[in-house]
């Protein structure tokens, strides 16, 4: 319960975030979206083994923070979500690469030391600018200017649904457990032998709304295209800092 | 405004019972009408067939001069607004304002005027305060208002609303019926709440295990509901 709750909170926060004013949210989602995914790909770019040379790039997000008030605290939360995934595989590397190539003092510092660390520093970077892009940008605005960008409408409605109905299912999600947690003698948690029933209920209800979010649909003339508003041109300013950021990140 | 003629609906076209069997009725211009029924009596399934998204195995649906069937199912819905029992199951989109924008622009109307529109609705309902506002942020009132004001911003000429009080307290409700009070279009109500369509409606059907029982003014009403042992 108290996750179900806290997912909900956290999940309610970045959006929080997204509707503020400042600098960084002024710009547009358009340049914003540049900047995040050249500078993804200039992060991922470097050799597995070059840690000095990301060293920079720390620059972005440290900057992109000041100026958008984001609070670190929020944004550590976000990226230690992603991060087990990320540890295990950087982990594997120190297994798989265990040549030495030089020492510092008595350590040595093998190949697969310096690519464990890379792959960590190199997610940390990315994740957080992809978690700042999405605490200043709103997904209206981010879906917009995907379709703009000639990302197939079908994947924007996807990402649209997916996003407005994550709430639906958590409070669904937590009414069951609420249910659950009445009748279940004060046991913590949900035991392994009711998790299939209480999972597949969940299933159930979600196909169940999807089928009337669908006839909804189709009541207001939906028929498989995906409508939106176009996209303003781009400000001079937005243009200037993209093709700025971008400069520096190359 | 509406006619519906011999209407006949199966689940499964192959096989019985049908979930509706052979209700006929009118819905005239400005009317508002009540649909009640016991639960699983076909109230929502008879809303649906109206737009063509539950298919009639027999009889004719017929909006206007415009009998419904499948080659005219996108101008039978600008005709028909349905507001659904849970709004969550309508408001998809992230924001209020996207959610209304959302039928206008499947109807290709400009984007200026999806605005005015919007803008127009929002504030008929008093509910110009949450055009920005994310959608799972608001109360069951807020929502439901919301959802109404989807269906409205396409004009339709005849609303459908399946069980509108639901989620609602009373004071909502009383709001909702306020709304529904000041719009000239044409309503048909699926509810329960009697307390609720008793003043708002002019004309009560009764729908049973699927069929029409009975069909009567305002001023009838009491007399039916002793007859089904449901009297004050």
């Amino acid at each position: 319960m108290a996750d179900l709750s806290s997912a909900m909170r956290s999940f309610c926060s970045l959006e929080q975030l997204a509707e503020g004013d400042s600098a960084f949210h002024r710009l547009s989602p358009g340049a914003k979206l540049t900047i995040t995914v050249v500078y993804a790909v200039c992060v991922i770019s470097f050799p597995s083994r070059s840690l000095s040379a990301l060293v920079p790039f720390a620059a972005y997000p440290i900057l992109a923070m000041a100026l958008s008030g984001t609070p670190w605290k929020t944004l550590l939360q976000r990226i230690a979500v992603a991060a087990p995934f990320v540890v295990f595989t950087a982990l594997s590397n120190l297994l798989l690469d265990r040549r030495a190539l030089y020492f510092l003092g008595p350590i040595p510092v093998s190949g697969g030391l310096l690519s464990c660390l890379s792959i960590l520093i190199k997610a940390f970077l990315c994740v957080s600018a992809v978690l700042l892009l999405v605490s200043t940008t709103s997904m209206t605005a981010l879906t917009a200017q995907l379709i703009e960008l000639h990302v197939p409408k079908i994947f924007c409605l996807q990402l649209t649904l997916t996003y407005r109905y994550i709430s639906v299912l958590i409070q669904q999600a937590q009414q069951m457990y609420t249910a659950y947690q009445l009748r279940s003698c004060s046991r913590r948690g949900i035991q392994m032998r009711d998790m299939g029933c209480f999972l597949g209920q969940l299933l159930l209800r979600s196909y169940d709304q999807a089928s009337r979010i669908y006839c909804a649909m189709k009541c207001r003339g939906y028929d498989g295209t995906y409508h939106v508003r176009n996209q303003p041109p781009a400000a001079a300013k937005d243009i200037l800092t993209a093709g700025g950021a971008a400069a520096f990140f190359f | 405004m509406l006619s519906v003629q011999h209407l006949s609906v199966k689940y499964n076209p192959a096989k019985e019972p049908r979930a509706l069997r052979d209700v006929s009725f009118s819905i005239q211009d400005g009317e508002r009408v009540a649909l009640l029924g016991a639960n699983g009596a076909g109230k929502s399934t008879l809303l649906l067939s109206l737009v063509g998204i539950l298919p009639a195995a027999e009889g004719t649906v017929q909006v206007d001069e415009l009998q419904l069937d499948r080659t005219n199912l996108p101008q039978i819905r600008q005709k028909i607004g349905v507001v659904f029992q849970n709004p969550d199951d309508q408001l998809f989109m992230p924001t209020v304002f996207q959610d209304i924008a959302f039928g206008p622009r499947n109807y290709g109307v400009p984007e200026a005027e999806i605005t005015q529109r919007a803008d127009e609705i929002l504030d008929a309902l008093g509910i110009s305060a949450l055009k920005n506002r994310m959608v799972h942020k608001l109360s069951g009132g807020e929502k439901r208002l919301a959802a109404l004001a989807g269906v409205l911003v396409m004009r339709p000429s005849l609303l459908l609303l399946d069980e509108p009080t639901s989620f609602l307290d009373l004071n909502a409700a009383k709001r909702l019926a306020e709304c529904l009070r000041n719009l000239k279009q044409s309503c048909l109500i699926t509810t329960h709440d009697l307390l609720f369509v008793k003043d708002l409606c002019d004309r009560f059907l009764f729908l049973d295990r699927g069929e029409l029982r009975w069909n009567c003014q305002r001023q009838e009403l009491a007399g039916y509901l002793a007859d089904e042992g449901w009297e004050n």
